[in-house]
């Protein structure tokens, strides 16, 4: 037995290792082989394996590749580095680390552009892009309020060190608040009359078909300040105790008791919890100020009434869009922070009782009107983290010195254009499809290309990818370039309330909140570092003791307890923090 | 008493083989032992047994009802699906992964079993340099120098966006040798100086006298190899991210989840897509599950077959 | 009665390095492939360590990032809730290394007294299930069973415990027996599997030479099997001892939360939140915690490997 066992293993080692010999010197092949110029491209994340299996398949990418680019006029392919789905860091550490970069990286996770041009990993582009990039300086041009992104400076001097993706707007977000339609048409009465309303879907089959003549106390069909909801959460108290849930609440928060972005805090007169810049351009800390005070006395009140989640620091494994998911799709809840995918009548899928009939509307943060003094109300929300109008940064390292870059350059000028971008937003249009046959898109249902031009001249998306909920517009498309992303140019088929209830999430444009744009983005490693340290342990007690003020263990109404706090966040040296992004904030814009 | 004739080398499993547990005559306490003995066995297999069922469960139920569903699920909840699978498998790389697995398994086991059953003999004779070797391969299992260092040593070797990358490191760990060097130990002295007088060299010793009796460790310790190798995605994801012919099952499992994470961000959820993260469990578990009895069988061969005799 | 079996070594002279190393030199090249396996692949990127002496930043990299020497370790050590998470640190390892280390001991003492062949070996596969599923899913369904409404939640009611969410409770010490059973749970099969085995290697002899001697079950399962396999639990607990002061801590990270720190607080999950919070990636520190903890955990190993020594048992080195 013994020997056999050693022989069999001795056998299968045998073979695996021949087999590995001949098999095991497997590398990427790309697309090279015929074309004037191969470049290598490190992207942050691929397409959905299920559609094809390699980047290069991509049926945009193909499209565009067929063209000639350049002064000379030369044919390009190009090899991607895809790091496997979710392990985009470690990926982009090795290789960094291992000093083998590719010709271009995506610089979604990269260091900063400033630490990577000295320590000489990235090109300086100031020469070359005016010269081999006329699209990307015409769109420069033709937007200056966002002109300054494209610059970084260095030394007093401007220089350009990357191509930077330009968005035709601001997009619309996946989440944001929403809140029971249905149980205020069904249990409220109107504030000014006093009659009920009435609400009801016209269509049984279509979620976002519904109707009703709800008014707020402030005057809109919309809730807009914390009095409206104040006024919502009496309703919805009503409602659980005539549909009999008892173990619902009004709203839930994330566990923290606030988010570090300044999500509902910048409702309190704006700002966010942590550092920001204020309207008059000066850095602050939120924590100890009269608006997060106002912000912590106003949770407190609802958490005594009742209203707020009583167990919401313990959800602490939840994301901030889907806290106590749960409870919430059994349509327990009344106001939550959730996903598009809930909107409508979208939950009603027959998994609880309290789900029949269930309408959600989308809101924007409120404005508050009730708590705090003066310099706590009546200031629109200013702190919130969406996109901008500018996007990834894309860097040519130096691994590309020698390679032909007028060719490269140019490659990416194209999406710059109507044309490029659209194969850049959407992918290919029917003609384009039918000229090339592409197997992805027929395979797909995409016949009719990923979307139509309607007779105003913008795009409707193609029906299929409008019920996509898979990857196939990222599968389709030839998103990882460097180019304009095409935004109020494209329909995507939304509903008319579904498409109200996302315009209300992004209402209010972000003017405080720095943290991950320019501002934060050039410092220097030892002042990153010696911020972090400051942060992590702020955030640390903040964490711990904000949720006391909201339960109530300490007051927030007290000024002893609130001083304490103040104290405590005084000690841990804030102010440094302060003077050291200030010069930054002077220098750069948020967006 | 019954007289037993125990060959030393021991191929077939005998019925009649004394075996610890054998009693002759139950007396009331042993019939209480037994009782207890078997409920514990009955608790931990059924406390065992109900997640993974549960996991099972969960991979064929709707998606739409399974998301708002709180505590055990133990049928199926609503009709039951095989979307999940489906999504699962529309990647058609997922088989070539199944293969890869297999191959470095086996790869893997074997050579990382070669190196422990050698180097736990060379722990467990008394040489004066024993104490160093066994200290120095100890070491680093409580070190680690980090991501990058690691990947520069490989890429220095040449193994990156090989095969190599994924069957050698990793193989073998001090805790094998160590076990080896204890089965080692507890072969008793006369059959080691036997061999050694009989003028077999210490290759030889090992291979013929020490080996065999040593197997039922080296055993445990190639079915602790084969499952670690079989779920092993790490190193896959470091050294092969872009050979996806190369990865192995546990890397396409974690892609596909990863890729199917972010369907509610969309007006039409497909929720098929909840029902991935069971899925993956059962498609990467049951092969081993199932091939475990087996496995156990030739562990209990190798068990009494080396079993001390004489 | 039957004899304390001992495993007995050679008990060999020492010999001056000249002869051993005539005599001994074939075992010195069996031990080769394992050297060469280990100074590469384990000593070589153990130079990552110099991180924890930095201001490691990605894009200089290692030999290019800032020398700050012990500075890291000063940022450690004074941070409010090092102690604190020093000593969950120290609590939690005890417990895996006393009750969590007995436990798939004991269930291998009580599969070996399992008479019917069949009935043990479908018990193993059983148990070895649990090894398998993913810790994420493991952490919900604990998330599950022990909430307001959960099944354990119920099932302690009825012993007249208050019905709350366990995992919120920060009392001492609902969460360290949480997060022990639960390990238990998971690893009890799959640990048990070598003390199985090496349980079944004790001499038949033995036992029938204790049995003709009236000796029941019982008393043959302490006095026969428990000494035979005595060096080989020396032996793992020596290890797990330095083991358990690092390994399986992510764990936590996915269960506890802030109203839980002051019990569930740990090393690993301090200085995650310490150098990774908000984006920031303060590599120096997490590898000077690393080190630090590595090197606590070596001491610990040395530590019980003397101890077992002088006690007379096997040890390592």
């Amino acid at each position: 037995m013994k020997k056999t066992l050693k022989r069999v293993f001795g056998a299968v080692l045998g073979t695996t290792m021949a087999m590995s010999l001949l098999a095991g010197c497997g590398g990427g092949d790309g697309t090279s082989g015929n074309a004037d110029e191969t470049y290598t491209m490190w992207i942050y994340s691929g397409q959905d394996a299920a559609y094809y299996l390699d980047y290069e398949e991509n049926p945009a990418l193909q499209y565009a590749l067929q063209k000639k680019y350049g002064p000379d006029e030369k044919s390009l392919a190009i090899d991607f580095w895809v790091p496997p789905s979710g392990s985009a860091a470690d990926n982009y550490s090795t290789m960094m680390g291992s000093g083998d970069y590719p010709d271009v990286i995506d610089g979604s996770i990269s260091d900063a552009p400033t630490v990577m041009y000295e320590t000489g990993q990235i090109m300086d582009l100031t020469e070359l892009i005016p010269q081999y990039m006329p699209n990307y300086m015409k769109y420069l041009e033709e937007h200056p309020e966002i002109e300054h992104k494209a610059y970084v400076d260095i030394d007093g001097e401007k220089k350009m060190l990357f191509i930077r993706t330009m968005n035709e707007d601001r997009d619309y977000t996946y989440s944001g608040v929403e809140y029971r339609r249905d149980w205020i048409a069904k249990y409220g009465t109107n504030p000014e009359t006093g009659e009920a309303f009435s609400g009801e879907f016209t269509d049984e089959d279509d979620p976002d078909s519904w109707v009703d003549d709800v008014v707020f106390p402030s005057g809109g069909s919309d809730p807009i300040y914390i009095s409206d909801w104040e006024w919502m959460f009496e309703i919805f108290d009503k409602a659980m105790e005539a549909e009999g849930i008892t173990d619902g609440y009004c709203l839930s928060v994330y566990y923290p008791g606030f988010t570090w972005n300044g999500d509902f805090t910048s409702s309190f007169g704006g700002g966010s919890p942590l550092w920001y810049e204020d309207l008059d351009g000066k850095v602050q800390f939120g924590a100890d100020k009269p608006q997060f005070r106002a912000l912590m006395q106003c949770l407190n009140t609802w958490y005594k009434k009742g209203w707020l989640d009583q167990s919401f620091n313990q959800r602490t494994s939840d994301a901030h869009y889907a806290i106590d998911d749960t409870t919430t799709r059994q349509g327990k809840v009344g106001l939550w922070v959730g996903l598009e995918s809930q909107l409508g009548g979208r939950m009603d899928v027959g998994a609880s009782e309290y789900t029949e009939g269930i309408c959600s509307y989308g809101a924007p943060w409120p404005i508050n009107d009730v708590y705090g003094d003066e310099s706590c109300k009546n200031v629109e929300p200013n702190a919130v983290e969406y996109t901008g109008l500018t996007g990834t940064t894309w860097y040519i390292t130096t691994a590309a010195e020698g390679k032909d870059l007028g060719t490269l350059l140019s490659f990416f000028d194209y999406f710059y254009t109507e044309e490029g971008a659209l194969l850049k937003s959407l992918g290919l249009s029917k003609e384009q499809v039918e000229e090339t046959q592409n197997q992805i898109y027929l395979d797909n249902g995409l016949e009719n290309g990923a979307y139509s031009v309607k007779e105003d001249g913008t795009y409707l998306l193609d029906p299929v990818l409008q019920k996509d909920s898979g990857g196939l517009a990222k599968a389709a498309a030839f998103t990882m370039v460097p180019g304009i992303t095409l935004v109020s140019s494209v329909d995507k088929g939304y509903a008319e309330n579904y498409e109200h209830s996302k315009a209300l999430w992004t209402l209010y444009p972000n003017k405080t909140f720095f943290q991950g744009s320019d501002v934060t983005s050039y410092m220097t490693e030892e002042e990153t570092k010696n911020n972090g340290n400051i942060h992590a342990k702020i955030l640390d007690y903040m964490t711990v003791n904000a949720p006391n003020f909201i339960m109530g263990k300490t007051d927030p109404y007290d000024d002893g307890d609130w001083n304490d706090w103040c104290k405590m966040l005084e000690k841990y040296g804030y102010a440094k923090v302060n003077d050291v992004i200030q010069p930054y904030a002077d220098k750069y814009e948020i967006d | 008493m019954m007289q037993k004739a125990k060959a030393k080398k021991v191929k077939k499993y005998k019925m009649e083989e004394y075996t610890p547990s054998m009693i002759e005559n139950p007396s009331v306490v042993d019939r209480v032992v037994d009782v207890v003995v078997i409920l514990i066995c009955i608790l931990v297999a059924f406390c065992s047994f109900i997640p993974m069922w549960h996991v099972a469960m969960s991979s064929l139920s709707n998606g739409k009802l399974l998301i708002t569903h709180e505590g055990l699920v133990l049928l199926p909840i609503g009709e039951w699906t095989l979307a999940g699978y489906q999504h699962l498998f529309k990647n058609s790389g997922i088989l070539q992964g199944y293969a890869n697995s297999l191959i470095n398994t086996a790869a893997a086991t074997g050579l990382g079993f070669a190196i422990s059953a050698v180097t736990g003999y060379a722990l467990s004779r008394q040489t004066r340099l024993k104490g160093v070797m066994t200290a120095f391969i100890m070491f680093p299992m409580l070190f680690s120098g980090g991501l990058v260092p690691t990947y520069m040593v490989i890429r220095s070797l040449g193994w990156v966006g090989t095969r190599w990358a994924l069957i050698i490191p990793g193989c073998t760990n001090a805790m094998f040798s160590i076990m080896m060097m204890n089965a080692y130990n507890s072969v008793p002295a006369s059959l080691y100086e036997a061999a050694r007088i009989d003028g077999a060299s210490h290759f030889r010793t090992m291979l013929q006298v020490m080996l065999p009796q040593a197997m039922n460790m080296g055993s445990v310790m190639i079915l602790q190899t084969v499952v670690a190798q079989w779920n092993s995605w790490l190193n896959a994801k470091i050294y092969v991210p872009n050979n996806k012919a190369l990865w192995p099952l546990q890397l396409w499992i974690n892609t596909i989840v990863a890729d199917n994470e972010n369907f509610l961000r969309t007006a039409n959820p497909d929720y098929g897509r909840y029902l991935i993260q069971y899925a993956v469990i059962m498609a990467a578990t049951l092969p081993l599950l199932v091939t475990f009895p087996f496995f156990q069988d030739k562990l209990e061969h190798a068990v009494i077959g080396g079993g001390v005799k004489g | 009665m039957a004899a304390k079996a001992k495993a007995v070594k050679v008990a060999a002279p020492k010999l001056s390095w000249k002869r051993d190393f005539q005599r001994n030199w074939p075992v010195y090249v069996l031990f080769l492939p394992a050297f060469l396996y280990t100074l590469v692949l384990n000593y070589t990127p153990l130079v990552g360590l110099l991180m924890a002496f930095e201001n490691y930043s990605q894009a200089r990299g290692l030999f290019g990032s800032q020398w700050v020497g012990f500075q890291n370790f000063i940022d450690l050590f004074t941070g409010e809730e090092f102690f604190r998470a020093l000593k969950n640190t120290v609590i939690i390892s005890t417990l895996k290394c006393t009750i969590g280390f007995i436990m798939p001991i004991g269930f291998a003492l009580v599969l070996s007294l399992v008479r019917n062949k069949k009935f043990k070996r479908i018990t193993q596969t059983f148990s070895y299930m649990p090894n398998f599923i993913a810790a994420v899913v493991v952490v919900a369904l604990v998330q599950n069973f022990l909430s307001d409404h959960g099944a354990i939640t119920m099932l302690l009611a009825k012993f007249g415990l208050p019905v709350q969410n366990w995992l919120a409770n920060p009392d001492v010490p609902v969460f360290w027996v949480i997060y022990l059973v639960m390990g238990i749970w998971q690893g009890l099969g799959w640990g048990s599997i070598m003390y199985v085995s090496a349980i079944a290697t004790v001499s038949g002899d033995l036992h029938e030479a204790a049995a003709i001697d009236g000796a029941t079950r019982m008393q043959r399962l302490f006095k026969i099997t428990l000494p035979c396999i005595r060096p080989m639990i020396v032996m793992m607990f020596v290890i797990g001892v330095g083991i358990n002061f690092i390994a399986g801590f992510d764990t936590i990270l996915l269960m506890y939360m802030p109203s839980t720190y002051e019990v569930a607080d740990t090393l690993y999950t301090y200085t995650y939140r310490m150098a990774f919070a908000a984006g920031a990636s303060n590599y120096g520190l997490s590898t000077a915690s690393g080190l630090f903890q590595s090197i606590v955990a070596t001491t610990l190993l040395v530590g019980s490997n003397a101890i077992s020594r002088k006690m007379g048992e096997s040890s390592l080195f």
